[in-house]
């Protein structure tokens, strides 16, 4: 039998080699007929069982999966199990029966239909909630015409599950004790409820697979690559050789990366960095504390502005720290000021200078607009109270900025004090991202108790390119010699004025750029959360020393291919596999 | 009969999602009063899981509560609760 591939959406990443199992999930048809007036009452009264058979069945869908481990996201039964009886869908389709007289399938479909009218299919969140109350509507006219509504056999252990849809009630069922391996449907998106199902249980999967289940049957062997969306059914001796290959050089990976997850991240010759994360949202949390994550070292607080029309209040963004506070467990927690202006603002608001990179961005912003910078710093000094809270400015210029948003902090503290609100001065960083700051980082590190460096602007202002111009793309050299050089007068600033240097752009999370790192003798790095075990343990099987001897040698030469071109020799003899195991650990964004 | 008028704030940070629907309508429904939802000029009856879910309501925005009846201050209380606890989330 030829093997067949097909190509869908990467709902749930991991290999799975196992028996397809498929889950026959036929759309029901509804039929219509009229009905006599002296129908009426037992039309009525055949809807009320149907819909009691249906709260039945998803109480003992609960029931069943109850207790079972990252079952949290079926709560969506519950959200069904009140859809059943909601007065709109139960009072319409009475309405449809009593007064059109149509049978109370065709009225409870008709009901539904009304319900789907009032979410935007445009929207995620209203698309999900359009499928729900399509499941709900279906269970009921499955039930009132005799039919089996949800799985009922159970799949082998190790079988890959094929379906053309899940609904949630089937996915609960088939997946709640994690015994199949893996999952694939025609239809939904990687934000559909199965999808979402799959990641939490980490099952690998694949959806919108298109013609999927009509191209297997039960017992087929069949390939699910989850990270890739790829789906390949009768593979081949040797693609199944391959593919179950690389599921156990996955598994084995992930378990060591895992083993490292409590180890600190200290070198062989005793220097221990603290390795942290940079967050967006509070529910990154979780994830980034999963990997080992220290402590976060840039939390960017310009997406509270995100999606919503009135600016944050002082309460938004005193809930929202003190909430990454709690969630981080007295763990340092370093937050930006707003990093607003160029591409960000906030909405309805548009910067229509000719060179934004260079405009009224971040720091500056947010001495021009007091009142908005004034209601954050009242918020970061109150949250203060409440764990390890540290603050830093972005794109500070010089000392006279520093100074500046310095005196605001004070004022801010001043005040919350004064009306009796507990409060703490927090600890105050620059983030050095312009040559400017480089150049005086000596006289930074006197005002402040710590620097942070961002690499990707601090790069792009350094060589004066923009990374997104795909013309000059091709000069964004993280090793060019300027930037060595920069960094490098910037951690030996930190370190004569005896102050905490870290580094929180791409550069941070890059396995590649490790060993100069350290030889830089820089204290922290940040990173996305799934970069943190790679680079740990670079630093665990290298020694500062070594670092040190190999940016003496790279600052020796000239240009950044020749340099770039002994780090990764340096780094491939050192460490044999590593880079080509850095692809996979996907995108890191600074 | 007794009327109530209450506005709370969307706290949890993934705002009125499916299963804070859920558990707000279970609320409301254990009370004979009529229980409203307003916001940006829609009104709906809390005790619709379908209605609550039209209101889709993020993390910040301000929902106004009407809770009318007999029980409407049990009712505005048990509601309260809900929204202060951030629907047991955060």
């Amino acid at each position: 039998m030829a093997s067949i591939t097909l190509q869908g959406l990467p709902a749930s990443p991991g290999i799975a080699v196992g028996r397809c199992w498929t889950v026959d999930r036929r759309r029901v048809r509804t039929p219509r007929r009229k009905v006599a007036l002296e129908e009426v009452e037992a039309e009525l009264h055949r809807l009320e069982s149907a819909i009691e058979l249906s709260v039945q069945q998803l109480d003992g869908v609960r029931a069943k999966v109850q207790g079972a481990e990252g079952t949290e996201h079926l709560a969506i039964i519950e959200v069904h199990r009140a859809m059943l009886r909601d007065p709109s869908l139960v009072d319409e389709a009475r309405r449809l029966v009593r007064e059109e007289r149509v049978n109370v399938e065709w009225a409870v479909k008709r009901a539904i239909r009304k319900i789907k009218g009032a979410f935007d299919p445009d929207d995620e969140f209203f698309r999900e909630r359009r499928s729900d109350v399509e499941y709900v509507g279906e269970r009921i006219v499955k039930n009132l015409l005799g039919q089996g509504v949800d799985v009922v056999e159970t799949p082998p252990p190790g079988s890959i599950v094929v379906a053309r849809d899940l609904s949630p009630a089937d996915t609960a069922l088939l997946f709640h004790d994690r015994k199949v391996a893996g999952l694939v449907t025609d239809a939904g998106g990687i934000t559909s409820h199965t999808a979402i199902v799959a990641r939490a249980l980490e099952i690998p999967a694949v959806v919108g697979a298109g013609k999927a289940s009509a191209s297997v049957e039960r017992g087929d062997w069949v390939v699910v690559d989850g990270g890739r969306g790829v789906v390949v059914v009768n593979p081949s001796a040797g693609e199944r050789a391959d593919y179950e290959a690389a599921r156990i050089r996955q598994m084995e990976r992930e378990a060591e990366l895992a083993r490292l997850k409590d180890l600190p991240a200290e070198t062989v010759d005793g220097v221990r960095l603290r390795m942290v994360g940079n967050i967006e949202f509070g529910e990154e949390v979780p994830g980034l504390l999963s990997h080992g994550g220290e402590g976060v070292g840039l939390y960017r607080t310009e997406f509270l502005f995100m999606g919503r029309e009135e600016l944050p209040t002082e309460e938004d963004h005193y809930r929202d720290y003190r909430a990454i506070l709690e969630a981080m467990d007295g763990r340092p927690v370093t937050v930006r000021t707003f990093d607003l202006g160029g591409d960000k603002l906030p909405s309805g608001q548009k910067d229509h200078s000719e060179n934004p990179a260079l405009g009224l961005r971040a720091v500056r912003y947010c001495l021009r607009h007091p009142e908005l910078f004034h209601a954050q710093l009242r918020a970061a000094v109150r949250a203060a109270a409440h764990g390890n809270l540290r603050l830093m400015f972005p794109m500070v210029s010089g000392v006279a900025e520093v100074r500046a948003a310095k005196w605001m902090l004070a004022e801010a503290f001043e005040e919350v004090v004064a009306q009796g609100i507990p409060a703490r001065m927090p600890p105050v960083g620059v983030m050095v991202e312009l040559p400017s700051a480089a150049v005086v980082a000596d006289r930074l590190a006197q005002e402040v108790d710590f620097l942070s460096i961002g690499t990707n602007d601090l790069i792009q202002y350094t060589i004066g390119v923009d990374r997104q111009n795909k013309d000059v793309a091709y000069l964004y050299k993280p090793l060019h010699l300027a930037v060595l050089r920069m960094l490098k007068s910037i951690t030996d600033a930190a370190r004569s004025a005896g102050k905490s240097v870290s580094m929180c752009g791409e550069m941070a999370g890059e396995p590649l750029y490790t060993l100069v790192l350290l030889g830089l003798g820089l204290d922290e790095l940040s990173m996305n959360g799934p970069s943190i075990p790679l680079v740990k343990r670079v630093i665990r099987s290298a020694s500062a020393r070594e670092g040190r001897e190999l940016l003496d040698r790279i600052l020796g030469l000239n240009t950044a291919d020749d340099i770039e071109r002994m780090v990764r020799s340096e780094m491939t003899r050192r460490f044999p596999g590593l880079l080509e195991g850095a692809a996979s650990v996907g995108p890191v964004s600074g | 009969m007794e009327r109530l008028e209450r506005t709370f704030t969307v706290v949890n940070s993934l705002g009125l999602h499916a299963r804070p629907a859920a558990m707000v309508v279970q609320t409301a429904n254990k009370f004979r009063s009529d229980v409203q939802f307003e916001k940006d000029g829609l009104q709906i009856n809390a005790k619709s899981i379908m209605g609550v879910l039209t209101l889709a309501a993020a993390k910040g925005s301000t929902v106004v509560v009407v809770c009318e009846g007999q029980d409407a201050a049990a009712a505005m209380a048990a509601i309260a609760k809900v929204f202060e606890s951030g629907f047991g989330e955060r």
